[in-house]
């Protein structure tokens, strides 16, 4: 009699269980987490790009070795560019060497939107059909990398930067790459 | 009229009928590719299903390098360096996907293991 009553119940438990287990799943899926790769410890991707208003001068990754640097990928048409972009100058005043990639922008509207809100960087280069972006695993705009002296990836993030995240996660790790 | 017609059916054709390669059969390496690629964008759908920006950009890569005679390994290699194995919608079968590709199995084999005493039970 209590044997047929505990195989009777099985299923419900086991169902039961399935529940606990799904309900647990939820409250501890991290959705900021970025699924997508982000690279940190590799090599930064070979970038060559025409400089904005340069006169055919390029950026390449290559050129930067042996300091490191940020980039910041953004465009004159995203609206959390515009968002971050007083963190921007908070940091370039601050003596951050910035890099700003223009993704699947025209020249003219950057030239103008930096003219409007000012420039924190100190070279922008433009990735006109986002191939490059690609090359670095971006998912949109805005996203910011560093990369240190060696040439590998140090930190990417992925929307816009606030002073939270530059002061507790930025900054550190920057003083760190500087005093090496 | 039926000239007319026409002329309006050619507009209306879809967006992607600009980016389909002239080769029947490299196209249909392309699409099998994009079904394959998770848009970064959206996630939950392939960048053949998706209309995001990067998801097309995505989808002309994958043209451009079939039509420079990448195979679709080598292609799907290039997504995969970048974006990581989230980018493939059908997760591989690796050390960190057996439990994944492996619990359907274990599913079965429990079910099979609770339903078989009944089945044995009618026919007695």
């Amino acid at each position: 009699m209590e044997k047929s009553k505990i195989k009777a119940f099985t299923p419900f438990i086991v169902f039961a269980l399935l529940v606990v287990f799904l309900v647990i799943g939820l409250h501890h899926s991290k959705p900021q987490v970025p699924k997508f790769a982000q690279h940190i410890g590799d090599t930064a991707p070979v970038t060559d790009l025409p400089i904005l208003n340069g006169n055919g001068a390029r950026f390449t990754t290559a050129s930067w070795h042996g300091r490191p640097y940020m980039i910041n990928f953004f465009a004159s048409w995203c609206g959390d560019c515009k968002a971050e972009h007083e963190e921007l100058m908070t940091l370039a005043a601050s003596h951050l060497p910035m890099i700003g990639i223009t993704f699947k922008d025209k020249a003219d509207n950057v030239t103008s939107y930096l003219g409007r809100v000012g420039d924190p960087f100190i070279a922008v280069a433009q990735d006109d059909n986002g191939r490059a972006g690609i090359d670095w695993g971006l998912t949109g705009v805005p996203e910011t990398f560093v990369v240190d002296a060696q040439g590998i990836i140090r930190w990417h993030h992925i929307g816009a930067l606030t002073d939270d995240i530059a002061r507790d996660e930025l900054m550190p790790l920057w003083e760190s790459l500087t005093q090496q | 009229m039926i000239a007319r017609l026409l002329l309006l059916l050619l507009f209306s054709l879809p967006a992607w009928a600009q980016e389909t390669l002239p080769d029947p059969q490299q196209e249909a390496r392309a699409v099998t590719l994009g079904e394959e690629l998770r848009c970064v964008v959206c996630q939950s759908e392939s960048i053949n299903d998706s209309q995001a920006d990067m998801a097309r950009d995505m989808r002309l890569l994958v043209r451009e390098k079939i039509s420079q005679g990448w195979t679709d390994q080598q292609i799907l290699t290039f997504a995969r360096t970048r974006y990581g194995d989230f980018i493939l919608l059908k997760p591989p079968l690796q050390s960190n996907t057996y439990l994944l590709w492996g619990l359907p199995l274990l599913f079965l084999g429990v079910a099979g293991v609770m339903i078989w005493p009944l089945f044995r039970k009618r026919k007695e």
